[in-house]
């Protein structure tokens, strides 16, 4: 039994330096990409931003942040990624402002779904911040509210193991010898096309309307750094809502005294300006840019 | 509680050292942790079941003596009748009883679904009913003497590694073993150690990747190429999956110093189907060898009724592994290719390339049934591996593309790592690499690193796939 245990412990010790190393490796690669949006976000430093546009797809696809510096000579970026939940918005604020970023207006993009899904979700997507947790203040942020994050801090590798269809030897290999074209510009936008793929059924649960307190530490993250917050609901292409539902949504914005613009209907119905149910086309998103321009700048 | 899951490692181990941790070679000690651990294992998917596998277990204790003690020939068949009707009858409704229903209405047009019961299948069930029948057979056949020991035989039935898919272990080899108290072997304990880390890498690397490819083709309309492709990841992905159990089974076991029997001999190397069952999932062709075909007459009563038997055999083979017309069919396929080997004399042609061109045809083919879910599904697909019109590398690309949790680096991945399971059995099977291998620790050390180093970079950790074999 002890031979058996002498020698376990043995490759145990290789084992464990190895994955070390590794960690270390992959590491210091992911980090140096920028072709990821959660990678780009981590090298803008040093900036003073008009505005900023955040939230999920649905306030990244198409909406233009060029035209609206261009247009009113502002300097804004779309820090908005796909899948982002207000859990990991307001982990994005944290960065922005610990990088020695600021901003002066935040249009944050909410809707039935992110306002009442469960305080400190995390979207399937956060697995994005995985190179990044070396760094105390996203560390902290993810393992307050999920504890798996301590163990991808403590456990050599596992982080990159667990997830390596993302961040294992393919994307090693992308970001080492710069494979991939980044799929947004230069303000953080993304562009798709006017195909409308057709639209798959938008259901809540309308038992589970408890509001996402994650929301309300994004109203104090702003008022704390004094930015001017401003909510809208990006257009839905058919938007069946329960009555109990919109109730309960327009309540939170009134006692939330949230300055609030909802543009859930505002298409309601015309497919040439939409992808799918919930993501505007090019089309879509340019007329939504206009509205935008309008109405907050 | 899955093999490859984290809670089952911490389970193992705390099992493991609550097993050696006194280092008194007590028998009852280490029984008592091993069916605890074992009834715990199996409750952690739904405890509800224990009580079956339980009852399971004490019929045929009670049963198994019954019959040994019993001298009149016509009581001992009456009792080995009753372990039959018990532990079949148990088998027949959890997991057969829909779908006689449903095949029963469907037969005369009628729409079943309202008429169903809404029956679980607990898991193992198919392994661990045969598991005890033999007992009880082998009892019955004065083979076997039955244990007085009740807590040797719930050991016995529920020992956790082979309980819910196999091997499929006879009494008459794995109850001597629990009979008596265990040291600890090191030769044992790193031999199950090896077979651990490669039954990993079948599963979490081999077997899980694959499954991310096949099952969008399943489910398309691929053609040609694309449906090649298809199949042939299928019959690696259920390989890994099988052979991947069976080897932490093996391992694990002996890893507590017990041996369970060999489940899978490099089953691809096989140059006829009789070859390829004499190497895949053994435990279960030598049950139904034993237990089935040789008390129907085998091959002793003419060629007629040695046919006969075959397929009877195969057909209840396929219909062992679902209920699903699917699995006979599947059955069916290979007695009937089977039949057609032994009377063309097929295993004394020559040339070899062609006895394994036609092997892996049939084996292939056959597959596609067991994966399809219905027979419908299976023979489109067959049609389509011989469509070539408009599939080709473009179809293989634009599938790529279309799949969101499969990239081109992913697709060209799986087949290298196939490649390299496919040199591991090579080395195995023709034993080049163990001389080697056994005599220098640099490269025992470096083939572990390496195993590993496989395991973590290519190994599916998210959303682990249940073993394929769980269902039946």
């Amino acid at each position: 039994m002890k031979l058996y245990l002498k020698n376990i412990m043995i490759l145990g010790i290789i084992l464990l330096g190895i994955a070390l190393a590794l960690d270390y490796g992959f590491t210091k690669v992911f980090k140096t990409g920028k072709t990821v949006k959660v990678q780009w976000l981590d090298k803008v430093n040093n900036i003073h931003l008009d505005y900023a546009i955040i939230g999920s797809s649905r306030a990244w696809w198409n909406i233009d942040a060029n035209r609206i510096n261009s247009e009113k000579k502002l300097k804004g970026l779309n820090l908005s990624n796909n899948h982002f939940g207000l859990n990991e918005i307001l982990l994005r604020l944290k960065r922005f402002y610990d990088n020695e970023n600021s901003l002066d207006k935040l249009l944050l993009q909410i809707d039935y779904k992110s306002i009442f899904s469960e305080s400190g979700e995390f979207s399937s997507t956060v697995y994005n911040y995985l190179p990044f947790i070396d760094d105390s203040l996203t560390y902290n942020h993810l393992s307050e509210r999920n504890s798996e994050w301590k163990v991808y801090k403590y456990v050599p590798f596992w982080r990159y193991s667990e997830y390596n269809f993302q961040w294992g030897i393919e994307e090693l290999l992308i970001t080492k010898m710069n494979l991939r074209q980044t799929i947004f510009d230069k303000a953080g936008n993304f562009f798709t096309d006017n195909y409308y793929h057709g639209a798959s059924s938008f259901e809540i649960d309308s038992t589970k309307l408890i509001l996402n307190t994650d929301l309300i530490e994004i109203i104090d993250f702003c008022e704390k750094n004094e930015i001017n917050l401003v909510c809208f609901t990006a257009p839905y292409y058919q938007l069946i809502l329960h009555q109990k539902i919109e109730t309960r949504f327009n309540t939170i914005v009134d006692s939330l005294q949230l300055n609030h613009s909802n543009y859930g209907l505002i298409y309601n119905s015309d497919s040439t300006y939409f992808n799918d149910n919930t993501h505007l086309s090019l089309k879509g998103g340019d007329r939504f840019t206009d509205q935008l321009i309008t109405d907050h700048f | 509680m899955i093999f490859n899951s984290l809670i089952f490692i911490a389970f193992f181990i705390i099992t493991f050292s609550l097993y050696w941790l006194p280092l008194t070679k007590n028998k009852i000690h280490q029984n008592i942790v091993l069916l605890v651990s074992s009834y715990f294992f199996y409750g952690w998917w739904d405890w509800r079941f224990l009580f079956l596998i339980a009852i399971s277990s004490l019929v045929d204790f009670y049963l198994g003596d019954k019959i040994y003690k019993e001298n009149n020939l016509k009581r001992r068949k009456l009792l080995l009748a009753l372990s039959l009707c018990i532990n079949l009858g148990f088998l027949f409704f959890f997991k057969y009883f829909n779908f006689f229903l449903d095949s029963f209405y469907a037969s005369f047009g009628i729409e079943s679904k309202n008429n169903l019961l809404n029956i679980i299948l607990p898991v193992g069930i198919s392994f661990y009913t045969f598991q005890t029948l033999s007992y009880s057979i082998d009892i019955y056949r004065k083979e076997l003497k039955p244990t007085k020991n009740l807590l040797t035989f719930l050991s016995f039935v529920s020992f956790f590694p082979q309980l819910v898919a196999g091997p499929i272990e006879r009494a008459k080899k794995l109850l001597p073993q629990i009979a008596v108290p265990r040291s600890f072997s090191y030769a044992n304990a790193v031999l199950g150690s090896r077979y651990i880390l490669l039954g990993f890498f079948k599963k979490m690397v081999i077997a899980d990747s694959a499954a991310i490819i096949v099952n969008p083709i399943f489910e398309s309309d691929a053609t040609g190429l694309l449906s090649i492709a298809g199949v042939l990841l299928f019959a690696i992905q259920i390989y890994g999956d099988f052979s991947g159990y069976s080897d932490i089974a093996i391992g694990t076991a002996k890893l507590f110093n017990i041996n369970l029997m060999t489940n899978f001999n490099h089953p691809y190397f096989a140059l006829s189907l009789r070859d390829f069952w004499q190497r895949w999932h053994i435990s279960l062709s030598t049950w139904f060898r034993d237990y089935l075909y040789i008390p129907l007459g085998g091959s002793r009563l003419g060629k007629i009724f040695s046919i006969r038997n075959l397929l009877i055999t195969f057909l209840i083979s396929g219909l062992w592994h679902g209920a699903n017309w699917t699995f006979v069919v599947w059955g069916l396929i290979h007695g009937l290719f089977l039949v057609i080997e032994k009377e063309t004399r097929f295993v004394n042609l020559k040339f070899k390339p062609i006895r394994y061109i036609v092997t892996m045809f049939v084996v292939l083919i056959s597959w596609v049934f067991f994966r399809a879910e219905n027979i419908n599904n299976a023979i489109a697909y067959i049609k389509n591996l011989f469509n070539f019109d408009g599939s080709g590398l473009d179809q293989i690309n634009h599938f790529i593309r279309s799949n969101k949790d499969i990239t081109h680096f992913g697709f060209l991945s799986i087949f290298i790592l196939i490649f390299i399971l496919i040199t591991i059995e090579f080395s195995i099977e023709k034993r080049h690499f163990f001389k080697t291998f056994n005599g220098h620790k640099w490269v025992r050390y470096s083939s572990y690193i390496i195993l590993f180093l496989l395991i973590a970079l290519f190994g599916k950790f998210r959303n682990q796939q249940e073993f394929i074999y769980f269902q039946f």
